[in-house]
């Protein structure tokens, strides 16, 4: 880990410098999604091997996870059953449900594709299918900075939510019980056909280790 | 012995980190300890402790907003009837960055400063016991959630406390760390992506770099640089704006910190603000 100290500027030659960041910043934020624009497509590859592109789930709603079953925050969600409970009731309804493990191989919850279908055999995870992301190219290309960090897509494509899972930053696990879950607020106002009401929510978790 | 307890730590940890398992070690990479300024307590003053953190060589805890990964630590005191303990007195933070995300935090050793008003009744006790509860992350690069139960006993005396000599220093230094609020005001402009914060140039005194720590999440791409220049009568910090900062917002709050070159080093100061939007500020 590094500390950033910033570079510091020489007054003379700021505003060249301060042109030069303009252009810069619009590249680091451009990449990113935005809520109300298209969902970034991606094809990814799961645990047993199945190809999955977002383009092919146009139609349904897609939840997207980011996960790293050793991060704590993760942990709280799946220890309780919480997130195994969302991604049930989501699925019967017909959601599309992806967890994306971005973690690179050496780093913290990195999973070999076996390592991966015996976890959520016994967490008894409910998702449709794990995308194993060991690249990082899904990760960035939503610029998913926490697990969990959770998006949801709507079936025209469009990114409708992103950010945490719920209202309570904890490791805390009594705290799933009294928090206010984002995820399935937004699946409700989009099964009434009525805009997300939260559709950006401060995401906490640990960093996604790329 | 040691070796024994070594290797329950290593149990502990080990089970913690599979998902089914319950309760994580305590203490393991930061120790903390509670610590007060005085020797003793005088009814109807004032007293001011700290949550002391140590954390092992390239760990981290956080500050009062961490960034965009971590958490902030927690203390719940129990305390005697009729004390009451303040809000932490968070020192300026240092960024921290991990990958595409920034974190505000602490390496090694920080000072959690908390204000405890002492009732005039307390003239009536020998001794006053402050019971701590602290819940912290611990973070390299992966990160462990902690906790300890902390107790602090000190006399109570009529006298004037005397400083304890042990943490006169480390108390001094950690309130050179805590922001005050800015005595000038900050205006701050949305154009596009980026956002720029501005301050009268006389504000930043010949500092030769200023940093912005935002109080909240999302007002600030924090992992984005920040660029600081003079323009005119303005210093001016140029951001990135961040996914909660549409157009109806309309303040700024955050921490500001000033860095002067001192002899071969360098010198901090930091001011909490809270900035008006004005646009044309751009």
């Amino acid at each position: 880990m590094k500390i950033m100290l910033f570079r510091s500027v020489l007054h003379g030659t700021v505003f060249g410098l301060i042109m030069g960041f303009a252009v810069l910043a619009s590249g680091t934020a451009g990449a990113a999604p935005a809520v109300g624009k298209p969902a970034p497509d991606f094809t990814g590859t799961d645990a047993q091997g199945k190809t999955h592109r977002l383009a092919d789930y146009k139609g349904s709603i897609v939840v997207l996870e980011w996960t790293n079953h050793q991060c704590p925050f993760v942990d709280k969600h799946y220890a309780t059953g919480n997130m195994q409970k969302l991604q049930a009731a989501a699925r019967k309804k017909g959601v599309i449900w992806l967890a994306v493990l971005s973690s690179a191989p050496g780093e913290q919850g990195y999973l070999e594709p076996k390592e991966a279908q015996a976890l959520s055999k016994k967490v008894k995870a409910a998702h449709t299918a794990k995308i194993l992301d060991p690249k990082g190219t899904v990760g960035r290309l939503y610029g998913a900075r926490t697990t969990p960090h959770m998006y949801i897509v709507d079936k025209t494509g469009t990114l409708v939510y992103m950010g945490g899972i719920d209202d309570t930053p904890s490791t805390d696990y009594d705290d799933v019980k009294t928090a206010k879950n984002f995820v399935t607020a937004a699946l409700d106002d989009i099964a009434g056909g009525t805009p997300v009401k939260t559709p950006v929510s401060r995401p906490y978790g640990c960093s996604v280790k790329y | 012995m040691i070796m024994r307890r070594s290797w329950l730590l290593a149990g502990c940890l080990l089970a913690w980190l599979t998902p089914a398992s319950a309760s994580p070690p305590a203490e393991t990479f930061t120790h903390a300890s509670l610590i007060a300024e005085t020797r003793s307590v005088q009814p109807g003053k004032p007293l001011s402790v700290a949550l002391r953190l140590e954390s092992k060589d390239g760990w981290h805890t956080y500050w009062r907003y961490p960034g965009d990964t971590g958490l902030a630590t927690k203390i719940a005191w129990r305390l005697p009837n009729g004390f009451r303990a303040g809000d932490i007195e968070w020192p300026a933070p240092e960024r921290i960055e991990i990958g595409p995300a920034a974190n505000y935090g602490y390496h090694g050793e920080v000072l959690l400063l908390t204000k405890i008003d002492v009732p005039a009744a307390a003239s009536a006790l020998k001794t006053v016991t402050l019971n701590a509860q602290a819940d912290w992350l611990a973070c390299e690069k992966i990160c462990v959630p902690e906790s300890a139960t902390l107790t602090l006993t000190l006399p109570v005396s009529d006298a004037a406390p005397e400083k304890d000599a042990r943490w006169q220093e480390k108390f001094s230094a950690a309130r050179r760390q805590i922001p005050v609020p800015a005595p000038w005001p900050a205006t701050f402009g949305v154009h596009g992506d980026v956002l720029a914060l501005s301050l009268p140039a006389t504000a930043s005194d010949g500092a030769q770099n200023i940093l912005f720590f935002p109080h909240e999440y999302g007002a600030i791409d924090n992992a984005a640089p920040q660029a600081f220049g003079l323009h005119r009568d303005r210093a001016v910090l140029k951001m990135t704006r961040g996914e909660m900062m549409t157009e109806q917002v309309k303040h700024l709050a955050g921490t500001v910190v000033m860095v002067f070159k001192s002899g071969g080093g360098t010198v901090l100061k930091s001011f909490d603000i809270t900035a008006s939007r004005n646009d044309r500020t751009l």
